[in-house]
């Protein structure tokens, strides 16, 4: 009993994300409008996406503009090799790969730069990709877009409305999510937080800085990919004009408002900021001068995001309520 | 035995500072190996030329045998050099917990696909045991490491580096800033690292403790080998009592 119990304990992200997910499953398809469906939709690839700013700068301290390029990578790959007439499973797992290893030779190339140079390196992609996403008509539709995409079926199974590509992004999310939330505790993810805090000590640690970046470019593109081929599915629909910087710096801001130690705070991140232009419409031209303040005031007064406020908040009062007997030391304390 | 650090004719230079002026060197396993010298004479410097945090200017640098001189930082950690700092360097903004764990890491040296499998908290606290009583060590796992004192901080950088299981292990002024409680443990500490056969290298100005605990000590001024050989031949010399002793005296 007691060590189920500790494990609920150290996994409590992860079971409450869980649960909202299946509450969520459960009660959203038949409760909603088309059009809050394709926003719920949207919100959770968002997630998606946002899960590989976790990884990267939450994670890893490293900022990456491009999340763009690669959710356009995926969607055209997949939905051009589909209207080829190749099977969804096959598309989605090339979009995939090739999403990896662009990244991944980019990678290379990129962090052989030093410290913002690298940052501007993936501006760059993303400037670049728009351009050629905007302009290479035989596999992207130019300008008009690529239109007619076909919808996703895996044999039998034919994804038809908003709903079914619902439970297909529920399904993405828990998956991606519960990836994320595992590899927070591997010793990759102490490597990355090596390199993000201290990369003379991770050096001396024996991490590999180097790949160990190069490893979380790889990662955050594949998830920019998969979010990114799923909703150019969804859509039927894939145009350039969504590909934009803008979209980048969003999954930056969700990353950062979610709070860097945190899976579920990131999807807390994800809804407000796909809910927020839907409230602020009436000021909709001013939208990117809001989240030019979101990005400041998140880094100078809440590094670790509404996640990090939370624990704060919860340790605080905790700590009030109960009084530990001996001091700073609790049960778990190295000298108990 | 063969010498488990070797440093031969090793050169390093900024500019026109000449911080590491041929410098040989020799530590076997289970020796505590004192390097000693004037502010500014290129101890940390030393240090960082051995870890490969900078590439040396010439000579060459040998861990067990193996020419080590062109390997980057971290191959030379997975080899088994560990290492603290002056100033100690944790992951500022994770847990107590995951700053020893990326110690054990270095240990295990799994793969990316393993470490989803790999080392867990257990093992940690295998290892941690009979280190808890000398260190006199008393934290939360889930603490941040910021809010340790400064004494605790530079302990745990030690048995971090202990963790790691490395070979050789340079140690970089353990006792600046502590109590003398906390020097008393860090003594002991630095013995138990040696008797389990790792060979120390470590920086300190204190004379008395680098005299009382040091098998062997090398004296550098400028970046120059001025005196090596044991406690007392050290504290004999000439070269190293005008350079160092005498100075600390004019000090007091
Ligand atoms: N990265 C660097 N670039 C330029 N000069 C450096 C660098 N690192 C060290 N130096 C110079 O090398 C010399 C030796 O420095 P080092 O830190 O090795 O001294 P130290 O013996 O450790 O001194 P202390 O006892 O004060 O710690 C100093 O003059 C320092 O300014
Ligand atoms: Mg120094």
């Amino acid at each position: 009993m007691r060590r189920i119990g500790d494990h609920l304990k150290k996994n409590t992200q992860i079971y409450v994300f869980l649960g909202i997910m299946a509450l969520f499953t459960l009660i959203t398809p038949n409760f909603t409008t088309m059009y809050t469906q394709s926003v719920v939709n949207t919100v959770l690839a968002y997630f998606i996406a946002a899960l590989g700013m976790n990884i990267m700068l939450g994670m890893g301290g490293q900022i990456s503009f491009a999340t763009c390029a690669f959710m356009g990578l995926g969607g055209y790959i997949s939905a051009d090799l589909m209207k080829m007439g190749l099977p969804s499973p096959l598309t989605i797992l090339c979009g995939l790969i090739v999403c990896g290893l662009f990244a991944f030779l980019f990678g290379l190339l990129m962090y052989r730069l030093a410290g913002y140079f690298a940052t501007f390196a993936t501006l760059a992609l993303a400037v670049t990709s728009y351009g050629i996403y905007n302009s290479f008509k035989p596999l992207t539709g130019g300008a008009d877009g690529l239109i007619n995409i076909p919808t996703l079926s895996f044999g039998p199974l034919t994804l038809t409305s908003m709903y079914s590509y619902f439970y297909l992004l529920a399904l993405a999310c828990v998956l991606a999510a519960v990836f994320v939330e595992r590899l927070r505790k591997t010793s990759y993810g102490r490597s990355l937080a090596a390199v993000r805090d201290n990369e003379i000590a991770a050096r001396t640690l024996g991490v590999n800085v180097y790949m160990t970046k190069i490893l979380s470019f790889v990662m955050a593109g594949v998830l920019a990919g998969l979010a990114g081929i799923i909703l150019a599915h969804q859509n039927r629909y894939l145009s350039a004009g969504t590909l934009t910087l803008d979209i980048s710096n969003m999954f930056i801001i969700i990353a950062m408002l979610g709070g860097i130690r945190s899976t579920f705070g990131t999807l807390i991140g994800a809804l407000i900021v796909v809910l927020l232009p839907e409230v602020l419409r009436p000021i909709k031209e001013y939208i990117r001068m809001v989240y030019g303040f979101v990005i400041i005031i998140l880094m100078v007064f809440m590094p670790m995001g509404l996640w990090g406020l939370l624990e704060m908040i919860g340790k605080s009062i905790r700590s009030r309520i109960w009084v530990r007997p001996e001091g700073r030391e609790s049960r778990r304390g190295a000298n108990s | 035995m063969e010498p488990i650090l070797k440093l031969a004719d090793v050169r390093k230079r900024f500019g026109g500072v000449v911080t590491a002026d041929h410098i040989n060197m020799r530590v076997f396993p289970g020796e505590i190996h004192g390097l000693i010298g004037p502010n500014g004479a290129g101890k940390t410097t030393a240090l960082n030329l051995i870890s490969g945090i900078y590439e040396v200017d010439g000579g060459t640098i040998c861990l067990g045998g193996k020419d080590v001189t062109r390997l980057p930082a971290h191959q030379r950690a997975r080899l088994g050099v560990g290492r603290t700092f002056q100033v100690p360097r944790f992951l500022r903004r994770a847990s107590i917990y995951d700053n020893l764990m990326i110690g054990l890491d270095l240990a295990n040296q799994f793969g990316f696909l393993r470490s989803f499998f790999g080392a867990r908290g257990d093992e940690l606290n295998a290892l941690l045991e009979p280190l808890k009583e000398i260190a006199g060590l008393s934290f939360n796992w889930e603490d941040d490491i910021a809010a340790m004192p400064f004494g605790q901080q530079k302990i745990l950088e030690i048995i971090r580096a202990l963790i790691a299981k490395p070979k050789v292990m340079l140690i970089d002024e353990p006792a600046a800033g502590l109590n003398s409680e906390e020097i008393l443990r860090t003594m002991n500490l630095i013995k138990l690292v040696s008797e389990r056969g790792i060979g120390v290298v470590v920086i300190e100005h204190k004379m008395d403790l680098i005299m009382n605990i040091c098998h062997n000590i090398t004296c550098i001024n400028f970046g120059k080998v001025i005196g090596q050989g044991a406690p007392k031949e050290i504290s004999a010399n000439p070269a190293v009592i005008e350079a160092y002793l005498g100075k600390e005296d004019d000090d007091a």
